[in-house]
């Protein structure tokens, strides 16, 4: 089971460098899709089967398919890559990788990591009930109730906000 | 006999039932293809094939045989790895979507029980909406990368029409989850077996969730009345116009297992799944050791009647496939957008309300 | 099975987001890393909350979903109606301030 989960991760960071490296968007569409599906098995290896279930249905299944559509009806032509000429791009590459550096150094360094973060916590490790439907809307519906609402509003709002502009664009086509 | 005396391994026999429900749908597809040719024969007052084999039978291994031996073509304009992708990506969702369908009780062995079901989740409900979901991207994937303008068409058509429909789909499974309280398949087909006989099944609990689905699942799997992304008279064939050989067989054997697992997915929701009408998995035990035979094997015969059981409810939902097929004529693309937007949303939404509105004043009393 | 190799994927794959977001010239592109990012951040979150017993972190990873699906929905048609007005998704295209 170990090996099975890092070869997923392999596979998610890879279709990862997929999504930034290629040259075309369709690929690049494409390879986000396979990153979020592979997180979503990411999720199943770890034993959250309700949040895998979710990132599949909604990120696999719904917004991939968004860009990939709108990369078909766009009809791109290849973009250039990466503009290293760029400082800014250089600086904020390097401030992401020394993020990185650090987040690494904080989980791999052994005096670190397992003593002030394992000592007193619950390792749930394997515990497959932790995420199930209940529990998580059960939170919603109390502790997140304002956030939960604020996100229903959020959804109608975007929601109307994409018909609006996309009839605006046909009325100036016409 | 003395493996037979000692407790199965639990991985071994999942991985057993596995193989054996990959056999059992790829051989139900052949079987389909047949059905569907001569009973669409038998409907319009043909003959249907009849030359191969005794009674025409040994015609889905013809076919078979002539896929597999034709060339596989590749345009020279489209994008090789994606269109080499796109049929194995047809495939594969609807084959991992039909292992997490429950076929049958659980197998009491010397102790230990196994239940028959492949991936036995607590979220198989939406486990299985959300890996039929996948299979949208082999229609786009197929239909760019052909780089062919009825492909991308026929692709187009296939995936806005599929996404539509799946949100239909999704407000039902949401009244449905509303109904059960729980979104496990095993604990849903024992939920409608306590109901007692025919009287807990989904459908009577949900008939307007049941119609709303079934028509969905026609979109779905882009039969007729909705094959518009394969519509011959005005696409070719849609998305896979530029596949031969054996990457069609792989699109064709995709869109039959897709329909073998909407029907799954319906008989296991809104008809009782594996269980008997009138029977429970305890009534049918107690009948065969009444009969005879010890306790492990009851619990075997029982399974065995229950498969059947399930397998009688897919097959019937796969017959209504076929003869909607033969019966209606295709809709025209603004009557399918009208039909997913305008009347089966707007029912699936007042179906949740009233389901919600039900289930709060039954929760108040008990 | 280690929360560790989770935290790690979650946060590589953050960084290739913030690559990607700062260094394509594509909108689209640049829409994609922005999921990328949500989406390490994501299995940041289920993981930690997992290594602390708490579900939590689930409420909140579908809120999240949401939120995403929505900016997804609203950029992508903003992308659209740019695109018809000057034919182009490249960011660099779109210098009306500089005059």
């Amino acid at each position: 089971m170990q090996i099975l989960t890092y070869v997923l991760v392999a596979l998610s960071i890879m279709s990862g460098l997929g999504v930034i490296l290629s040259r075309s968007a369709v690929v690049s569409a494409m390879s986000l899709m396979v990153t979020m599906f592979l997180t979503g098995l990411l999720y199943f290896s770890q034993g959250s089967y309700f949040p895998a279930v979710v990132q599949i249905l909604i990120y696999a299944g719904a917004i991939s398919v968004l860009f990939i559509f709108i990369v078909m009806l766009l009809d791109l032509k290849p973009s250039r890559v990466l503009i290293p000429s760029r400082k800014i791009v250089v600086f904020f590459a390097v401030l992401a990788g020394l993020f990185f550096a650090f987040s690494l150094m904080f989980l791999i360094l052994p005096g670190v990591s397992r003593s002030s973060l394992v000592g007193e916590l619950m390792s749930s490790e394997g515990d497959v009930g932790l995420f199930n439907a209940k529990s998580i809307s059960l939170n919603l519906l109390t502790k997140y109730m304002l956030p939960f609402q604020a996100t229903t509003l959020l959804l109608l709002a975007a929601m109307m906000g994409a018909i609006l502009i996309g009839r605006a664009g046909r009325k100036k086509e016409d | 006999m003395e493996i037979l005396s000692m407790p199965l391994n639990p991985v071994i026999f999942t991985f057993v039932l596995m193989v054996v429900t990959l056999g059992m749908l790829l051989a139900l597809v052949p079987i389909m293809v047949m059905v569907e040719r001569r009973g669409s024969a038998w409907m319009q007052r043909r003959i249907g094939p009849n030359r191969v084999g005794p009674f025409g039978l040994l015609q889905p291994m013809s076919d078979a045989i002539k896929l597999m031996v034709k060339e596989t073509l590749l345009p020279i304009k489209a994008h090789k790895t994606l269109f080499i992708l796109a049929p194995a990506l047809a495939i594969l969702p609807p084959i991992v979507a039909f292992m997490a369908i429950p076929l049958g009780g659980t197998v009491m062995w010397k102790g230990a029980e196994y239940p028959l079901q492949v991936l036995n989740l607590d979220v198989g409900l939406l486990f299985i909406l959300a890996i039929s979901s996948l299979h949208v991207y082999a229609v786009l994937a197929a239909g760019w990368s052909s780089n062919n303008k009825f492909s991308l068409m026929g692709a187009l058509r296939a995936s806005s029409q599929m996404i539509s429909y799946e949100i239909a789909m999704g407000v039902v499974v949401a009244s449905m989850v509303f109904t059960y309280g729980t979104l496990d398949l095993r604990e849903i087909v024992k939920l409608q077996e306590a109901g007692g006989g025919v009287l807990g099944w989904g459908a009577l609990l949900q008939p307007l969730g049941f119609i709303i689905l079934w028509v969905a699942a026609f979109a779905e799997t882009n039969r007729l009345p909705f094959d518009l992304p394969e519509g011959e008279s005005e696409l070719v064939a849609g998305y896979h116009t530029e596949y031969s050989g054996m990457t069609f067989a792989l699109f064709m054997l995709g869109e039959y297992v897709a329909m073998l697992v909407s029907s799954a997915y319906l008989a296991t929701v809104f008809l009782g799944g594996f269980n008997v009408p009138f029977y429970s998995e305890a009534n049918l035990r107690e009948i065969f050791v009444g009969m005879g035979s010890s306790a492990d094997f009851a619990s075997i015969f029982t399974v065995a009647i229950q498969f059947a059981s399930f397998m009688i409810k897919m097959l019937g939902f796969m017959w209504v496939f076929v003869w909607v097929r033969w019966t209606l004529p295709r809709f025209r693309y603004d009557q399918l957008m009208d039909l997913g937007w305008r009347t089966l949303l707007p029912l699936g939404v007042f179906n949740v309300i009233v389901t919600m509105i039900v289930t709060y004043y039954l929760g108040m009393r008990a | 099975m280690n929360t560790e190799i989770y935290i790690v994927t979650g946060v590589v794959l953050f960084v290739l987001g913030v690559i990607g977001f700062l260094s394509r010239r594509s909108a689209l592109i640049a829409l994609m890393s922005l999921e990328l990012m949500l989406n390490g951040t994501n299995l940041c979150l289920i993981s930690f909350s997992r290594f602390h017993g708490n579900s939590e972190g689930g409420s909140l990873f579908l809120l999240i979903v949401l939120v995403a699906a929505a900016e997804a929905a609203l950029a992508l048609s903003i992308l659209v109606s740019l695109y018809r007005t000057s034919g182009s998704v490249d960011l660099d295209d779109f210098r009306l301030l500089k005059g």
